[in-house]
């Protein structure tokens, strides 16, 4: 097994306790009913009802389960054996008929042999990935045929920017990181805030780039037919640190704003 | 629009002589038997040795007769009065078989009837137009069944860049240009230098900024599939001050090389 991978389980379980207690991720809306998958996600992926859906990297599981209020029969896959636990119990407590796997998504194979009316990735999944050539082969391999495949996630120019502090106390939007695959990762040493707030992520972890035609080429690859390519100027989370949250949730810079896409959703059919 | 296009028309009318004089252009290499295609171009589209090849956009037709150098039966549009009559000049002065024709893209059909087995676009062309969508049914009108379509063009993301001088004297790129389409387009009131050097154009212009989601998503509406997105981290021209020219001929950024895409290549098929 890849030695990243297992570096990135360890940090999910350690940040799966912290997210679950945040305001970000508000555990107690989604207990109390709350859908917690954005609008653009309902609108471009339509109807579930009725529809078996793999959600892959699921975390904790409640987009999962926002899914199955939605009428799909869902199936959550992630990493971390912490989120996994989660998700059952939040599973179990709230009644939904959600099916949780603790997988590796490359490993997913080994342990889950169906195929879906639909498969589903967002927000935040991509950069963890090593291999989108065996990403696309999983996601095809889990397809029924007419099935459909949707992701929203980062777009890899909103990913090149950084902020730096400037002498005004404000930030500086600079030019920095490749926009091209790194296939090697990059690897960050931990002890830095996680993105729901000021509490301390001590693990290591592993991230990876990935360029817009590595996605697409990719899911062609993997014999998916792109349907569409959309794009965004906003970001589902604070991405830099001196973007404004929306009145609509999205994350946007005021300086700049509309020159940068910050996220791109894909839906291709097999 | 048809204002518009005639004002394009004058700009690229004025331009014309000034390129066919510049190095960048180098004429006289070409007339001495210069294949004027880049390597990403002739190792992406293949053999076209008996094929049809429609080149739209073609300027002055440098590439449209070079591809007849490497074996294809050429057409080249251009917008431009003085381009097409310099091109149909060198075509002659050089026993090249290639026929050219005068015509905005999207006027093309009321001219020109028969289909091709390669439709084909080259870098700087699709800023000068303003609709995607009937670009892309233009291309598909004019591909035979099975036919290919490639287009090497600017990278939507390096659109949004301008260098800014910092006050230790380097530069520093900032999006400053909207990354999303803008219909109405943008309004050069012209007298700006050519991309060829120190010379001055000054007829006005418009340009329009295309994304990568409305330039794929154009062509998977016309009906191609798409096989394959490149994305290339080098230009064809000198698009900022700190950058190179390498051995290759490709211009780059050095200090941080790889974080702009510059070319984006897409192949697709009918």
């Amino acid at each position: 097994m890849d030695q990243r991978i297992e570096i990135n389980r360890r940090n999910w379980n350690e940040r799966t306790p912290i997210h679950v207690a945040s305001d970000l991720y508000n555990v107690e809306g989604f207990k109390a009913g709350r859908i917690t998958l954005s609008d653009i996600e309902i609108d471009e992926l339509g109807s579930v009802a009725g529809k078996s859906l793999l959600h892959l990297q699921c975390h904790f599981g409640m987009d999962t389960m926002s899914w199955a209020r939605l009428g799909a029969e869902a199936t959550g896959v992630d990493l971390s054996d912490a989120s996994i636990v989660v998700a059952q119990g939040l599973n179990d407590e709230l009644g939904l008929g959600v099916r949780f796997i603790r997988s590796n998504i490359y490993d997913l194979p080994n342990v889950l042999q169906e195929r879906f009316d639909v498969v589903y990735t967002a927000l935040g999944a991509l950069c963890w990935l090593p291999d989108l050539t065996m990403w696309a082969q999983i996601i095809a391999r889990y397809l029924k045929r007419g099935g459909t495949f949707y992701m929203l996630d980062e777009h890899p120019t909103g990913r090149i920017f950084a902020s730096v502090q400037n002498a005004d106390g404000g930030y500086d939007l600079e030019t920095e990181n490749q926009y091209f695959p790194n296939p090697d990762g990059l690897l960050d040493d931990g002890e830095r805030n996680s993105y729901t707030g000021s509490d301390t992520i001590k693990t290591p972890v592993y991230e990876w780039q990935h360029s817009m035609s590595e996605i697409v080429n990719a899911l062609i690859g993997a014999d998916l037919k792109i349907e569409y390519v959309h794009e965004y100027p906003y970001s589902f989370f604070q991405a830099l640190p001196q973007m404004r949250k929306r009145i609509d949730g999205w994350w946007e810079l005021d300086e700049y704003r509309g020159n940068i896409p910050f996220m791109l959703s894909i839906k291709a059919s097999i | 629009m048809n204002e518009k296009f005639d004002i394009i028309r004058r700009n690229w009318n004025e331009r014309t002589p000034i390129h066919a004089a510049s190095d960048f252009y180098d004429v006289e290499s070409f007339r001495s038997g210069k294949i004027t295609l880049t390597d990403i171009e002739i190792e992406e589209i293949g053999s076209v040795t008996g094929k049809t090849l429609l080149h739209l956009q073609c300027h002055f037709g440098m590439d449209t007769m070079s591809w007849a150098r490497l074996g294809a039966d050429v057409t080249g549009v251009d917008i431009s009065d003085v381009a097409i009559d310099l091109a149909n000049e060198l075509s002659d002065e050089l026993g090249l078989s290639a026929r050219f024709i005068r015509s905005n893209v999207y006027d093309l059909p009321e001219i020109l009837a028969q289909q091709f087995d390669i439709v084909y676009t080259a870098i700087g062309a699709l800023c000068w137009l303003p609709d995607m969508t009937a670009w892309a049914q233009i291309v598909a009108r004019f591909l035979k069944p099975g036919g290919i379509f490639y287009i090497l063009d600017g990278h939507p993301t390096s659109h949004i860049f301008e260098s800014i001088p910092a006050s230790d004297g380097s530069e520093s790129l900032k999006p400053i240009h909207p990354y999303f389409p803008q219909p109405e387009g943008i309004y050069d009131a012209g007298g700006g230098c050519a991309y060829t050097g120190s010379d001055v154009i000054e007829t006005p212009s418009y340009e329009w900024q295309h994304s990568m989601s409305e330039i794929v998503n154009a062509i998977i509406d016309a009906g191609l599939t798409i096989e394959k997105l490149n994305e290339f981290p080098v230009s064809g021209y000198r698009a900022h001050p700190q950058m190179t020219r390498h051995d290759d001929g490709w211009w780059r950024l050095d200090e941080n090389h790889g974080t702009i895409p510059f070319l984006y290549s897409i192949k697709a098929t009918k």
